[in-house]
């Protein structure tokens, strides 16, 4: 494999107990914390690392709160990069090594994947994992080389991009969830018109929650959304089952583009799910300010549409400030 | 005019069942008229949608095809409809008066690697009749091409490519109260820490030259609204919303104004400002009413009539009125424009006529290949003014563009438009206005006499226009001064710099003459070659003669201010302080030393940086010093404008030339033209001195320009180009004047040279 590769610069140690109070606040138990550190530490060596690609503050290790619209329950996952001093390849590479077990559809379309990277990689790959019932169950996320043709390997028909309302739809990862048995797709989208997330979801067959979705999303900036969603850099991620067929988009932009940041975002934040009784504990715990009052680097908003999920709200959170 | 506090969202089926949303606002007084926010569509001519696709088979003279199509905006009835249904108590639809807008087509083209990218193309629609607005797209490759059949053939629906209007129209701000707020320091500061990252999506960003788009992330950007009587959760949403995108249109605004001033610095924000402003209830706003619909795609039916292919290439072009022709009770101020074209495969049928009736506000002319493509065209235009007036036909002008915009000027109408919003009249405040005095000038066409018409301001939300009609195209720029007359006696005199012509209305909002909150900082630039800085004090103090601010002088200190030691921008702290500048002649004098990274010094001594010129920049290769010019002796009984410029020359990096240069004469005029030659001008925002007024305190102030020295050479060259517009219509520069090692300019009672003459100036003042 010929890969051009860059390394990760600037990498620099940071307080390692970052880590353990990040699990703690996501743990909710010593135990529970314990188990969550241990899972980031078997698959990043080092998460006290900086100078990562996985968020723009350089943290190689990123929470995700996903919260139910309807029960207000929420859902934490974590991101890592595997190898946050490596390059892509070795991080691809043990990505690989640490992935879960994958259907035999989605091991041929990672196969796929691997074979192609032939052009220069920024990531190479990430691994999430989310604790269920106190076990954790991994996803694996691996980057698709540029100007791939989806056709040759992905479930998702390309033609069926160019007709979607999601304009310049650019697949740049792949994750591959072994729950679902199906691949999704995330890349950046032109910005999307407000009223295209509700065709999205017509010509997808997902459910018709794009208005509640948009209404969400005013509620939360506290600003109109007319004709495009807000935002220049949105993304756009499609999540197929075993069979192909889309279950789920979520629609990401910037946290810090929507709500501001850090601090502001995450106040934003609070009073946005308190005001819905959401359960904001862990997130909570999680961003709470250091003892310079700085807040941990916020990643994106995501919205999901999903055929059995409902209306998803999401945020990624990083366990330290981006400077 | 209309309440948007009464906003509300009807939701309707159109013919095709889908479900979509309009926006109706009910009117203030009226309360059984409301308003329907228009919404887009492509727009029908005789049965058929105004839509082609050609595509060319042989010779398409570098491209694959082009596709034209025609949008307006339209109120549907089956969205009027339901709206009456939903909403009890409608007898009738108003209608919108526009001012100002904008439309924009977003689309996907591949590149080459057939990869699909975002395109947007946005043009000024028609503010009459359906606000028509006419696209030419040009398909370079089979690929593009064929990616928008794809997208517009096929079985019903919706294509995935949209129209975005955004209309302006006037109202009162109820409800809630606005404030925006620009910190350019943050906006530095984010480049300084981002510039280079790579989001999340791998893309790489430009940040600072974005920064109208990273507004919240940099933290540049600030917009608090407070709720005021009748607000509502969604009136604070929606009055956010637009108040979000009226920083953003500032900024936007601010950047191009900086884009003329920017000396040498590759990146035009680092010469904007800081600046905040407060809309309080009651306040006249332009109101933004942005809607959006996909386009269609076409049955197969309907497609075999708008798809095309052709041998040769096409010429088209889209001839249009832009901007608002109509004097003060919004008659049109000519009949109708005719248009001829000259090309040689289309010689009959060549002429058309332009008008704002009949909805005819613009036309695409389109003749057949022939050969090989030629883009080259002539055409001429005739305005004819009815009344028995005799029309202006223009000689024949040559292009190649594929739009070709009329603006009134160029059709010799001029209308200006000024509506006082918050100004205190008579409230027995400490800045309680009698009244506003609008001395308003424009330049006439060459021959003509000069006018500088004074008229009253007395009451908020009630337009003073200033309409002309000069039957021959005029510039499209004009000045103006405030002159608030204050119940104290005093008089607050507010001069801008020169206005431009917009495509939209030209409307001038005037605001209360109470001092705001004004900035002043120092930003440095350490260049890649440089010495850098060890660092810099100084110490500011702001003068405005004819606005004293208290206490006399204001003033700052810097005190070691240290710059980055990386090459690139540094911004100081802000020193921020309340005034009601007269942008004209206000200025901040700086004392101090500049420390450049090799231990040498350069002492700051009474610089004088004009207001309107801030913040300081400071170079760790240059040297800074100004240029006083003394308007005094410019006898007004003969004189009735003067424009001053002075400029210096910059090679392709930005580096000051110490080497006289020839200057050609539309340097001077094309404002901002920085050319690609290797040495250009900078500084294009010149000057224009108007009479004194008879109630003026002072009648003839100072004005300053700050230049640069090059630190290796010991002489410094700056030019400077003076005309004269004589109260008879002539216009004539200043013969060359002497100007001595203090940098001194005295302009001289009238000038007698031919027009647009520029001189050149080498001072010699040590290394």
């Amino acid at each position: 494999m010929s890969l051009t590769e860059t390394k990760p610069s600037g990498s620099r140690c940071v307080d390692p107990d970052r880590l353990a109070v990040a699990c703690a606040a996501v743990g909710g138990s010593a135990d529970a914390a314990f188990a969550w550190e241990a899972e980031v530490r078997t698959l990043c060596p080092a998460p006290e690392l900086g100078g990562s690609n996985l968020a723009a503050g350089g943290d190689p290790v990123e929470f995700q709160f996903v919260w139910s619209v309807d029960s207000g329950g929420v859902d934490t996952r974590v991101t890592v990069d595997t190898d946050p001093a490596g390059t892509p390849g070795s991080r691809l590479a043990r990505c690989i090594a640490l992935a879960p077990t994958l259907s035999i559809q989605q091991q041929v379309c990672c196969a796929s994947i691997v074979e192609r990277r032939r052009t220069e990689a920024h990531y190479g790959g990430w691994i999430s994992s989310r604790c269920r019932n106190g076990v954790f169950s991994r996803k694996l996320y691996l980057e698709i080389p540029a100007a791939t043709p989806t056709g040759d390997w992905s479930p998702i028909d390309p033609r069926q991009f160019t007709r979607l309302p999601a304009r310049a739809f650019i697949p740049l990862m792949a994750g591959f969830d072994p729950s679902t048995g199906g691949i999704e797709l995330y890349g950046p989208i032109a910005p999307l018109q407000a009223d295209g997330l509700g065709l999205l979801c017509r010509q997808l067959e997902l459910p018709a929650l794009s208005s509640a979705a948009i209404q969400l999303l005013q509620q939360l900036m506290q600003q109109r959304i007319t004709t495009r969603m807000p935002t220049l850099d949105q993304g756009l991620s499609l999540a197929t089952d075993h069979q192909g067929r889309i279950i789920a988009l979520t629609w990401y932009a910037h946290c810090d583009a929507l709500l501001g940041r850090a601090p502001g975002a995450r106040k934003a934040l609070l009073a946005f799910g308190d005001a819905r009784g959401w359960n904001m504990g862990p997130y909570e715990r999680l961003t709470a300010p250091d003892t310079s009052g700085a807040v941990p680097w916020h990643g994106v908003i995501g919205l999901t549409i999903g055929k059995h999920s409902g209306l998803l709200f999401s945020t990624t959170s990083s366990t330290r400030p981006a400077h | 005019m209309f309440d948007i506090t009464t906003a509300r969202q009807v939701d309707y089926s159109d013919a095709s069942g889908e479900t979509l949303q309009v926006t109706i606002f009910q009117d203030r007084t009226d309360k059984g008229i409301w308003y329907l926010v228009p919404v887009p569509r492509l727009r029908i001519d005789q049965g058929q949608p105004a839509f082609s696709l050609t595509k060319y088979l042989s010779k398409g003279g570098g491209i694959a095809g082009s596709c034209a199509f025609e949008v307006e905006l339209h109120a549907p009835d089956e969205a009027k409809r339901a709206a009456e249904q939903q909403v009890p108590g409608i007898t009738g639809w108003g209608q919108f008066t526009w001012v100002r807008g904008l439309t924009c087509f977003d689309f996907t083209l591949p590149d080459d690697d057939g990869v699909p990218k975002a395109q947007e193309i946005t043009i000024t629609p028609s503010l009459f009749g359906t606000n028509t607005a006419h696209f030419h797209v040009e398909l370079k490759t089979e690929a593009q091409l064929n990616s928008f059949k794809e997208s517009f053939s096929g079985e019903g629906g919706l294509s995935p490519f949209a129209i975005n209007y955004d209309m302006g129209v006037l109202t009162q701000l109820l409800g809630a109260e606005a404030t925006i707020q620009y910190t350019a320091s943050a906006a530095i500061e984010y480049e300084r820490k981002y510039g280079t990252t790579t989001d999340t999506w791998g893309k790489k960003h430009t940040v600072l030259t974005e920064i109208k788009q990273n507004l919240k992330q940099s933290g540049a950007g600030e917009v608090t609204v407070k709720r005021g009587a009748g607000g509502t959760d969604e009136l604070v949403q929606m009055v956010r919303d637009w108040a979000w995108s009226t920083l953003e249109n500032q900024i936007a605004d601010a950047v191009e104004t900086a884009r003329h001033l920017a000396d040498g610095n590759e990146n035009p924000i680092s010469v904007v400002s800081d600046f905040s402003a407060t809309y309080s209830e009651d306040t006249i706003v332009e109101w933004s009413t942005p809607v959006s619909r996909f386009l269609p795609r076409f049955d197969a039916a309907t497609w075999s009539k708008l798809y095309h292919e052709v041998d040769n290439r096409q010429l088209v072009v889209t001839f249009e009125l832009v901007g608002d022709p109509t004097d003060e009770d919004h008659v049109p101020q000519f009949e109708d424009v005719i248009v001829t074209v000259n090309y040689p495969t289309r010689k009959t049928d060549n002429t058309f006529h332009l008008s704002l009736k009949d909805n005819a506000t613009s036309v695409t002319y389109v003749a057949p290949g022939g050969g090989v493509f030629d883009p080259n065209y002539e055409y001429r235009y005739e305005v004819r003014f009815g009344n028995g007036d005799p029309s202006y036909t223009s000689d024949w002008i040559p292009s190649s563009s594929t739009r070709v915009s009329f603006r009134p000027s160029q059709l010799g109408i001029r209308n200006v438009t000024f509506i006082g919003s918050g100004i205190p009249f008579s409230d027995g405040s400490k800045n309680s206005v009698n009244k506003v005095f609008i001395d308003f000038y424009e330049t006439p066409p060459t021959g003509q006499k000069p006018k500088l018409q004074t008229k009253e301001l007395t009451e908020n939300n009630r337009a003073v226009a200033f309409s002309s009609t000069y039957h021959v195209p005029v510039t499209n720029t004009y000045n103006y001064r405030l002159r608030y007359q204050l119940t104290s006696g005093d008089i607050v005199t507010v001069q801008p710099n020169q206005q431009f012509g917009s495509d939209n209305a030209d409307l001038v909002y005037v605001l209360t003459p109470q001092e705001h909150l004004s900035s002043f900082s120092l930003r440095a630039i350490a260049s890649r070659t440089g010495d850098g800085f060890l660092e810099i004090n100084a110490n500011a103090a702001y003068f405005d003669y004819q606005n004293p601010s208290l206490p006399p002088p204001p003033d700052y200190t810097w005190d070691s201010w240290v710059p980055e030691p990386q090459p690139g921008l540094s911004t100081s702290t802000s020193w921020t302080f309340l005034a009601q500048p007269d942008v004209q002649t206000a200025y901040f004098q700086l004392n101090g030393q500049v420390i450049y990274g090799d231990g040498s010094v350069f002492p700051l001594v009474n610089i004088n940086v004009p207001y309107s010129r801030g913040p300081l920049i400071v170079k760790d290769n240059e040297e800074i010093y100004s240029v006083e010019i003394f308007t005094n002796q410019i006898d007004w009984t003969q004189v009735m404008q003067v424009t001053l410029n002075i400029f210096q020359k910059r090679d392709i990096e930005g580096r000051v030339s110490s080497e006289v240069h020839d200057v050609a004469e539309e340097f001077v005029r094309a404002v901002g033209s920085a050319g690609s030659s290797e040495i250009s001008p900078r500084q294009l925002i010149p000057y224009n001195i108007l009479p004194p007024a008879d109630d003026a305190p002072f009648k003839s102030l100072p004005l300053y320009y700050t230049v640069n020295k090059s630190r290796s050479s010991d002489s410094l060259v700056f030019y400077y180009n003076g005309d004269y517009v004589m109260r008879d219509g002539t216009v004539r520069s200043i013969s060359d004047v002497e100007v001595d090692n203090k940098l001194q300019i005295h302009l001289p009672p009238v000038a007698d040279q031919p027009l647009g003459l520029v001189h050149a100036c080498k001072v010699a003042l040590g290394s």
